[in-house]
Parts: structure tokens; sequence; C-alpha cells
């Protein structure tokens, strides 16, 4: 796996969750301003990363952030997404394949309102996100 | 590149026969998770003139499917192993354990981004444990599925 490859898996996770997640901008990163209501946001998080010879360290964990003004929206997309563990997923990304192998994750619970707009769930994903051709 | 797979893609679909012996019928059983392969071996030691190094000899080996089983009362292959249970404590019979037939697919390769699969069928001796389990929301229990003899390839796909 390439230094771009490596640098792609958070793009490649997002892009997954766009395809099966509606009515949410989902990005890499959270502004404050107004138009950015439904929005969930995944970024790397710390984790224990397991390390075999001759591939990368295995395991990225990702911190699921989903903001929204309805309490019951983003319950049920936080549920969406939290069954998703156990999958091997394939997908298609531009002309590569990629898999995202969902392990573990913390249950979506849901946290302090960033400001007073918006209600929010986090959860934390462990994936193996990788290329496969 | 690598391509990993998880543990429900090492072995799929494995199925006790639910029918007769002359025309069976394959029920899933629902697992939890993963089911694993064991082989144990059977050696010999032995030891030649002039050195005390130690070597082997491999006399044998035997297959046996783990897994886990969560019951789950509207599987009839899930069913068919309580009655094998109820047959026991009943008539005292033990032979219902020995010579099920099963049937599995064992990942064998990848073919232009599609995982292969070979279907076995195979009979098998049975040896459940924990029965209910240990919490209150399990209701699993764990299985052994001993091979006996060798397996027949049905299909691959």
């Amino acid at each position: 796996m390439s230094e771009q490859d490596i640098k792609n898996k958070n793009l490649v996770l997002i892009d997954y969750l766009r395809s099966i997640v509606d009515g949410y901008k989902i990005r890499a990163e959270y502004s404050t301003n107004d138009s950015d209501i439904q929005v969930i946001v995944v970024q790397e998080a710390s984790g224990q990363k397991i390390v075999l010879w001759d591939t990368d360290p295995l395991y990225n964990y990702y911190d699921v952030n989903i903001y929204g003004d309805n309490i019951q929206n983003a319950k049920n997309v936080s549920v969406k997404i939290g069954n998703l563990i156990g999958n091997n997923i394939y997908f298609q990304w531009n002309d590569q394949q990629w898999q995202i192998m969902i392990k573990q994750f913390s249950n979506p619970r849901t946290i302090e309102y960033e400001d007073i707009r918006r209600i929010s769930y986090t959860m934390t994903l462990q994936c193996i996100v990788n290329r496969i051709s | 590149m690598e391509w990993y797979i998880n543990n429900r893609e090492l072995i799929k679909n494995l199925a006790i026969n639910t029918g007769t012996t002359d025309s069976p019928t394959f029920t899933n059983i629902c697992t939890t998770s993963e089911i694993g392969v064991e082989t144990s071996l059977e050696e010999k030691d032995f030891y030649v003139f002039c050195d005390s190094l130690q070597r082997k000899v491999i006399t044998g080996a035997s297959v046996t499917l783990t897994g886990t089983l969560k019951l789950d009362v509207n599987n009839v292959g899930d069913i068919s192993f309580l009655n094998k249970v109820h047959t026991l404590i009943a008539d005292g019979e033990v032979a219902q354990f020995s010579g099920i037939l099963i049937q599995f697919d064992l990942l064998s390769g990848v073919n232009n981004g599609v995982l292969e699969y070979t279907k076995y069928q195979a009979q098998v001796s049975l040896n459940l444990s924990d029965l209910g389990g240990a919490a209150e929301d399990e209701s699993e229990f764990s299985f052994e599925m001993q091979l006996i003899g060798k397996g027949t390839e049905i299909a691959s796909s």
C-alpha cells in the first residue's frame, strides 16, 4: 500500500458512508457555520494497531460524530452505521477496489450540544481499510 | 497488495442434514461469529543412533470444525441438535451423535476479484458443550464436529 493509499483511507471510508447514508454531509472536519447542521464527521482516532510482517499496521480507528437538529434522525443514523460491525465490505473507489472490514465499535452515545442548535451522537469504529487492487 | 478476509468468509454455509440419510436436506445452522478448522496431528517421536535430537513422523490427523451455535428455535437445523440431546436423555442412545452428514463451503482462493469456495460434504461426530451458556441472554452452545474419514467435494463456486 503506497503512501497515497494510506492517506486515502479516511476518504474511502467517508465515500462509503456517503453511499449508504442520505441527508447528511459527510466530511473529515466539522465547522460551526450554520449550513453545517446535518453533518457526519469521520476522523482518525487513537487505538492499538497490529503489526504483521511486510504489511502496513492493521486497524484504523475512526471517530464518527453525527450532528443534527433531530435526535431521532441522528440516533437512526448511528444505529445504521453501528450495524456495519462484522461486515467485510468491498467498495469500488474510482478505479480502485477497497475493502472495509469493521471489527468492533464503541456503541453510539449522545454527546453534549456542540452549540445550541445541534444534537450529536458519537462512536468509534475499529476498521481495516485496505486497498485490494 | 493484501486482501484480508474475515472469519465468516473462511467457512460459509455450515449446514446439517435435517432430512434422511437417503435424501439429505441441508439446513444452515445459526452460528455466531467464527467457525474454526482444527487439524490435530498424531505424531510419533523417535531418535536415531548417535544423537539425541528428537525426530517426529506424522502418522495421522483429525480434522475438527468448532464453533458456537446461537439457538434459533425457528431453525430446524438448530433444533435437531436439541433433539439429539433428547434422545440421549430419554433413550440413552448415542448413535445420533455419530455419522451426521454436514455440508460447508471452504475458501479455496480468489479469481478475478471474487472469492472462490469448495463445497464439501462430510460425516462427523458431534460434541456439544455448555448447552444454555453462562449469560442470561446467551442460549448459545459450542460444538465440535470431528470429521469421520474423508469428505466429498460437491462443487466449486
